[in-house]
């Protein structure tokens, strides 16, 4: 008697190959911060590729596999990134990582993913002077954001005086120099173009927004602002309750978004702008429902601030980089770190934000640059957009300008060669 | 050449400008409503020229638009400006012209651009019906650049016509500022010799007229010494706006004098009257500062009074090392966030009372959570200050995370309408109502503290208390609700501290930890535990101190935020180091308790 028919066989092969598929799947990692200081802008970034994911999976996954998201909380204590980066690798051998926020933690976890040739997308606009072969960044470098937003107060506003504004640390330094030697090329003299900063959740705006004042009192001044985190609120109070408005001294912002928009009592900052690669007021039929299942995912999963949520540009990067991850993969037709990098490479894609595509060999992205100005409810005006894609430079050509660059680092070899 | 240009298409609608502001006077006087009619029909035709093609085509619109004088139009031109005017073409494919600030979106996040009529800003009907299309049916029109500044141009000069009189000074100081639009300069005459219209309105009328002589390019001696002029009567009016040009004037003139337009001995002429200038106006600037600094000190001084207040009575007068502290004050922040919730104060509707109902709340709130972390934690810890400093320190991180769960990261407070700007206490000196609230608050509080702690019955049987524990229970005194109030009422202060701050500041569920907590245990430390009145002395001291450091500067280095604050904490260390207990210390039997 024949126990096994060669149908059962064939049912029971088939049966394991499922069972693999949906018990192994592809893992990755999710690495940003949930609790502490920067839960506020991280914890958004982690909904969103959270949503990215079950939208995939609900697709049929990626190579036929199911993604399953290992989502880890570096607690924005800068060294327990590595910690958390290592056991993503190592432990839970993820095919990619999606996280870091600010540049001190991408920094802390960067030598873990050289070390281990793994893959980290990186969704947040930054200071460039870095390009590692183990990144993706998939957010402005500062050609991207502060030199065209520099040159639409010069020459479109017609501002003559610069007040460059920060908190105190790498971002708004560096930000800073790279605006300073944009300024200094336009022939903007020295003595119109004052540089402050204030440390982490500085609250006390009083004796800065009276020196704005007197600097902006010709009337052809703005504030170039890189201030970031909880200090913006009492900034832009204090600002507005000194009686200055956006007619007397505009303010762009780099690190204000729709997401921080939130928690302002906006009406009397109405006409400031701000430089980004998307807006949620961008309009395209795609981001119409991009911004409709992030606020519909934000409602189903029961998180705080529910339909209230809006989408903005950190949140658009880390949403199309888990797609042009998949994208990658579906290419080269592997989960190999070396072959998904070379698969990004020049990989055109659609994002919310409408076309963009990776740059062929720097690790950045090619995106559109807009210019908004806040609305009282919240939302940006575009009233400035580039003329098609923006390419990005990894290291400025402001800092370096012998146009010798360092070479990248990382990669298959540990020495930036591919 | 582009500003040329720019002036040249303005300077025509102005001169016609001036008698239709008379035409529009005589409408105001004898109420003809024929004029208004009269207006509609000139006004809508001339908007649909906007839809054209021909940039050259919507210039000329702009100033025939700029002519009618027509307060309605500033809105429209910073509509326009800004891109939020479309075009929506009916079925025949002819122009609309309308107006979508803000989409909205449905219960399915489907999302919609209300339409408003360019000229009433109300609701564009169809049918009866706000037209609500999709954002995608409309069709952008916005002005190019060179289009932008004349519109923008055009918008400063129609507020100088506004009846409000907010848009009127400000079209009035725009006017004056650089481009320095030329063509304002008969309305702004007219404006500054109306003696019916408001003092401050004429003097920044005054301060723009002679601003724009001032800002003329010169090429030569007369030209040179005709802006020299406007610059000694901006010098007499004390403008802090032309102290800020001064510097860019005093370099056009050594440019005239390096290419050989200006003789050496007429530019040492001018460069001894520029420099006699420039002393007044930076003389009146430095008294202006020095007022301006004390009164951010005193401010600054205040809140910190009223963030310590709390601390001064759980951890001065009880002794227990509350690192809670600053999440009570949390927690009186988003209990006025709850309120201002619940009346639906936002920024289109304002409900303002809500402000004064969010006191009481948020003392109450703050105190109950108080009262509960007295009775479940704080009471066993008494005279063990290292276990309650822990404890405490966990029961902040609870609330923390409590509200975090409830309310997510991002929440804002609307202040109320009353507490934007500020009050001009006299030439350039501006106080800002929210500080000058905090200010009072604070003044409120402590009076408030003081009575409970001084003039009430129980106030002496918490003095007793905390004197001597023992000595109090033998008499009678119930010193387990003695401890309960005495809790209660320093957390409700701490809520009253996080209600003030709203205004003022940003609220986050780790407000506390991050902002109050080293803040306010350094006031206390400073003024001497136990002391009330230290409190409010360490307290407007550092203020002031830290507002008067923070603004110094030496050649080219400024102290600013960063080394301020070194400079404070350096000097209240070596301070401590004289006086160990504070600037009040406890004397007596109080002083040997611990």
């Amino acid at each position: 008697m024949k126990l096994l028919k060669p149908k059962h066989i064939l049912a029971s092969f088939l049966l394991a190959a499922l069972s693999t598929s949906s018990l192994f799947g592809v893992k990755v990692g999710v690495l940003h911060s949930l609790s502490g200081t920067m839960a506020i802008s991280e914890t958004s970034l982690r909904d969103v590729v959270m949503m990215a994911v079950n939208e995939i999976n609900a697709k049929g996954g990626v190579l036929g596999e199911q993604v399953e998201a290992v989502v880890v909380d570096p607690a924005s204590d800068w060294p327990l990134f590595a910690e958390k980066a290592k056991q993503l690798i190592n432990e839970d051998k993820v095919a990619v990582t999606f996280g870091c926020w600010t540049s001190v933690s991408r920094k802390s976890c960067l030598p873990v993913f050289e070390e281990n040739n793994a893959l980290l997308f990186y969704p947040v606009q930054y200071e460039g002077e870095e390009q590692s072969l183990n990144v993706f960044y998939t957010a402005a470098s500062p050609n991207q954001q502060l030199v065209p937003a520099a040159e639409y107060m010069a020459k479109e506003m017609g501002c003559k005086k610069f007040y460059l504004l920060g908190t105190d640390y790498v971002f708004p330094r560096t930000a800073n120099k790279v605006l300073k030697a944009y300024l200094k090329a336009e022939g903007v003299p020295d003595e119109n173009v004052m540089e402050e900063y204030t440390p982490f959740h500085h609250q006390d705006y009083q004796t800065i927004v009276s020196k704005v004042k007197q600097f902006a009192a010709s009337g052809d001044a703005c504030i170039l602002s890189t201030i970031n985190g909880d200090s913006n609120v009492p900034f832009y109070k204090e600002f507005a309750n000194q009686g200055l408005s956006s007619d007397d001294c505009p303010i762009m912002a780099f690190s204000v978004s729709e997401d921080e928009l939130r928690a302002m009592d906006v009406p009397p900052l109405v006409g400031h702008l701000a430089a980004w690669n998307y807006f949620q007021s961008v309009k395209t039929p795609s981001n119409a429902a991009f911004v409709k299942s992030f606020k519909k995912y934000c409602v189903q999963a029961g998180l705080p601030g529910g339909a209230k949520r809006v989408t903005c540009d950190p949140i658009e990067a880390a949403y199309f980089g888990v797609y042009v991850w998949k994208a990658a993969v579906e290419k080269c037709g592997s989960f190999d770190v070396d072959k998904v990098r070379k698969a990004v490479y020049g990989l055109e894609f659609d994002a919310p934000g409408g076309k963009k595509r990776m740059h062929p060999s720097n690790q950045h992205t090619l995106k559109p640059v807009y210019i908004g100005e806040i609305l009282k409810n919240g939302q940006f005006k575009i009233v400035y957009s580039s003329d098609g894609l923006v390419s990005p430079d990894s290291y400025s050509s402001y800092l370096w300008p012998d146009g010798n660059f360092p070479k990248p680092t990382g990669g298959p070899n540990g020495d930036g060669s591919l | 050449m582009g500003k040329f240009f720019l002036l040249a298409v303005l300077f025509s609608p102005f001169c016609l400008l001036e008698s239709q502001a008379e035409d529009e006077n005589n409408a105001k006087v004898s109420g003809n409503a024929n004029s208004v009619v009269f207006k509609e029909n000139t006004l809508l035709p001339l908007l649909l020229e906007l839809a054209s093609e021909d940039n050259e085509k919507k210039a000329d619109v702009v100033s025939r638009l700029a002519q009618t004088g027509e307060p309605r139009l500033e809105k429209f031109f910073e509509l326009y400006r800004q891109g939020s005017v479309y075009n929506w073409p009916d079925a025949e494919g002819n122009p609309r012209i309308v107006v979508n600030e803000e989409t909205v979106m449905d219960d399915d996040f489907n999302e919609f651009a209300p339409l408003l009529d360019p000229l009433s800003g109300q609701p564009f009907l169809v049918a009866g019906k706000q037209a609500k299309p999709d954002l995608l049916d409309l069709v952008d029109i916005s002005p190019d650049r060179k289009l932008r500044k004349l519109v923008n141009a055009s918008k400063f000069l129609i507020r100088l016509f506004s009846p409000d009189y907010e848009t009127r000074i400000s079209g009035v100081k725009k006017t004056g500022d650089p481009p320095f639009l030329e063509d304002a300069l008969p309305t702004l005459k007219e404006i500054a010799e109306d003696s019916s219209e408001d003092e401050k309105v004429r003097w920044t009328a005054r301060e723009s007229i002679a601003l724009i002589g001032f800002g003329k390019s010169s090429s030569n001696l007369e030209e040179t010494e005709s802006r020299l002029v406007f610059l000694e009567e901006l010098a007499e009016l004390n403008s802090l706006r032309a102290l800020a040009r001064l510097d860019s004037f005093k370099t056009d003139i050594s440019e005239l004098a390096q290419s050989g337009n200006l003789s050496v001995s007429d530019y040492d002429g001018f460069s001894g009257r520029i420099s006699k200038v420039e002393s007044s106006l930076a003389d009146h600037r430095d008294s202006v500062e020095l007022s301006g600094n004390l009164f951010r000190g005193l401010s600054y001084g205040s809140v910190l009074i009223l963030i310590a207040l709390g601390l001064a009575v759980t951890f001065g007068l009880m002794g227990v090392i509350n690192m809670a502290h600053g999440e009570l004050v949390m927690i009186g922040a988003y209990a006025t966030y709850e309120v201002q919730r619940i009346f639906g104060h936002s920024a289109d509707n304002a409900e303002d009372h809500y402000y004064l109902v969010a006191l009481p709340v948020a003392f109450l709130a703050s105190a109950l959570v108080g009262l509960l972390m007295e009775q479940f934690v704080v009471r066993h810890l008494y005279n063990r200050p290292l276990e309650s400093l822990l404890a405490t320190w966990g029961v902040g991180y609870i609330l923390i995370q409590v509200v975090r769960l409830r309310y997510g990261d991002n929440i804002g407070v609307n202040a109320p309408t009353w507490a934007r700007g500020g009050f001009e206490i006299t030439q350039d000196v501006v106080l800002p109502y929210a500080r000058l609230y905090l200010l009072a608050l604070s003044a409120t509080c402590v009076a408030f503290l003081y009575f409970i702690i001084r003039k009430t019955k129980m106030g002496v049987l918490i003095r007793a208390t905390m004197q001597n524990r023992d000595m109090a229970q033998s008499l009678g005194v119930r010193t387990r609700n003695v401890d309960r109030f005495t809790f209660a009422i320093g957390s409700g202060i701490a809520g009253v501290a996080g209600y003030g701050w709203t205004i003022v500041g940003g609220v986050t569920p780790d407000m506390g930890s991050k902002l109050f907590i080293v803040d306010s245990f350094l006031v206390v430390v400073t003024g001497g535990v136990g002391e009330l009145v230290g409190v409010v002395c360490s307290g407007l001291g550092i203020g002031v101190l830290t507002k008067l450091i923070e603004p110094m500067e030496f050649g080219d280095f400024t102290i600013g935020p960063v080394w301020g604050k070194v400079i404070l904490l350096a000097v209240i260390v070596a301070f401590i180091q004289f006086r160990p207990a504070g600037l009040f210390a406890p004397k007596g039997r109080l002083a040997d308790r611990k």
